[in-house]
């Protein structure tokens, strides 16, 4: 299997909606699983390396999703957007698998002994770059805050698409980003920046 | 400045409830109601109009350390594949099975704890195996010699194996899983919380503690049994 790419037969899938893709994996379609991983490896891969950070780990649970994508693909209620569901399956993995190996995923008792290390004034004045401390405090947040600001900001999942793929009330998915922000806010004064918050 | 929120209620956005939707507003997936009523908000909100600057300062952040993680390897693709050779697929609920998963729901109170969950149901079980073999016991005769009602079930079962699930664990996914080994519940909750379950007779017993094992978010510990 040398080679191998996630691609298309010709004339294959590639108009596909992925709903009539996860159709056709309920079939046993192994061309249309193939499209279907093609299209959701990249934001797949990048959830998950926010939320686990261990390359291997990562790809660990992202050949599990996909497993068990194709396994449960005939019980697919579309209730949600195939997206939704797929990232609800990854983010349920990425959980158990971090609970199994006894890891914190840096949660916020563990950020809080980071924040020792965050950058001081004057590093920060000699990093002279703004987004790149942005970017570190936002990797010092806990594994729900990072996972929510991930999954709004760069999937650009709407509050509801969110609460499905991770089985939340939708105001639990509000309160969370808020309290995520606040969290960033704190750590950015901490770091000496002012101005930026309201 | 009036809009029906996102959790239905048509009521007047405050700003607060603003600040809380902006990370939506800025990426576009506020309803039209919201957006219009932010829009109002922010033209006289210096506050509001702050907050919005670092949401877009954040969202560019997130999406340019997401992008630059780059994808998976290809060998990831190339096993993913080699396992889906061979690997089964679950087939497609049934509708009467959904309708009589929502009324053992109703009539069990399922919002018990799990391990009340596996209690109520493997007694269940236990009861129509156990009445299966009366039934069986009263039609065909047992013959001259005593036995007990569920010993010529379980004996002519397959092998068994004794598994424990994990507290988290939904009663319907451990069904299934169970089901989709033709297996069947006989015994259990026992003092340590497993149950023992009897699989097909000929039953590949390795196979099938490799597939219980395969779904480690849901079972703990699977072992061979009598």
């Amino acid at each position: 299997m040398a080679g191998l790419r996630p691609k298309l037969r010709p004339g294959g899938s590639s108009g596909a909606t992925e709903a009539a893709l996860l159709q056709r994996v309920a079939g046993g379609d192994r061309d249309a699983f193939g499209e279907l991983y093609r299209r959701l490896q990249r934001p797949l891969y990048g959830y998950l390396m926010k939320l686990v950070r261990e390359r291997e780990l990562v790809e660990d649970v992202l050949n599990e999703t996909m497993m068990e994508v194709w396994r449960q693909a005939a019980r697919f209620e579309g209730r949600a957007s195939v997206n939704t569901w797929v990232f609800s399956i990854a983010h349920h993995r990425a959980v158990s698998r971090l609970r199994r190996k006894r890891e914190t995923a840096l949660d916020e008792e563990t950020a809080a002994a980071i924040e020792d290390d965050a950058p001081t004034p004057d590093q920060r004045a000699q990093q002279n770059d703004m987004n790149r401390l942005l970017a570190s405090l936002m990797e010092q947040l806990s594994f729900e805050h990072r996972e929510i600001l991930h999954l709004a900001y760069f999937q650009e999942f709407s509050v509801q698409e969110i609460a499905d793929a991770l089985d939340l009330p939708a105001n639990t998915v509000k309160t969370r980003m808020f309290y995520a922000r606040q969290r960033l806010k704190v750590l950015l004064e901490k770091s000496g920046v002012q101005g930026l918050v309201a | 400045m009036t809009a029906r929120r996102s959790d239905g209620a048509a009521a007047p956005l405050s700003e607060e409830d603003a600040m809380e939707l902006l990370p939506w507003y800025a990426t576009g997936k506020t309803s039209p109601e919201e957006t219009k009523a932010i829009d109002g908000l922010l033209a006289r909100s210096p506050k509001l109009q702050t907050e919005l600057s670092l949401v877009r300062r954040e969202r560019e952040v997130a999406r340019h350390d997401a992008a630059a993680i780059g994808e998976p390897s290809p060998e990831i693709f190339q096993k993913l594949m080699r396992n889906v050779e061979g690997a089964r697929q679950l087939p497609p609920l049934q509708q009467d099975a959904r309708e009589g998963a929502g009324f053992l729901q109703r009539w069990l109170g399922l919002t018990a704890a799990p391990a009340l969950r596996f209690a109520l149901v493997a007694a269940c079980l236990v009861i129509v195996v156990e009445g299966a073999a009366l039934l069986r016991l009263s039609t065909t005769g047992a013959g001259n010699h005593y036995q007990t009602a569920s010993a010529p079930d379980t004996t002519a079962a397959g092998p068994h194996l004794i598994v424990t699930f994990k507290p988290e664990a939904g009663i319907g996914t451990v069904g299934g899983v169970i089901s989709d080994l033709n297996a069947s519940v006989i015994r259990g909750p026992m003092p340590d919380g497993a149950y023992v379950i009897a699989l097909q007779p000929g039953a590949n017993v390795d196979q099938a503690i490799a597939t219980l094992r395969g779904h480690g978010d849901l079972v703990a510990t699977v072992d061979r049994g009598s």
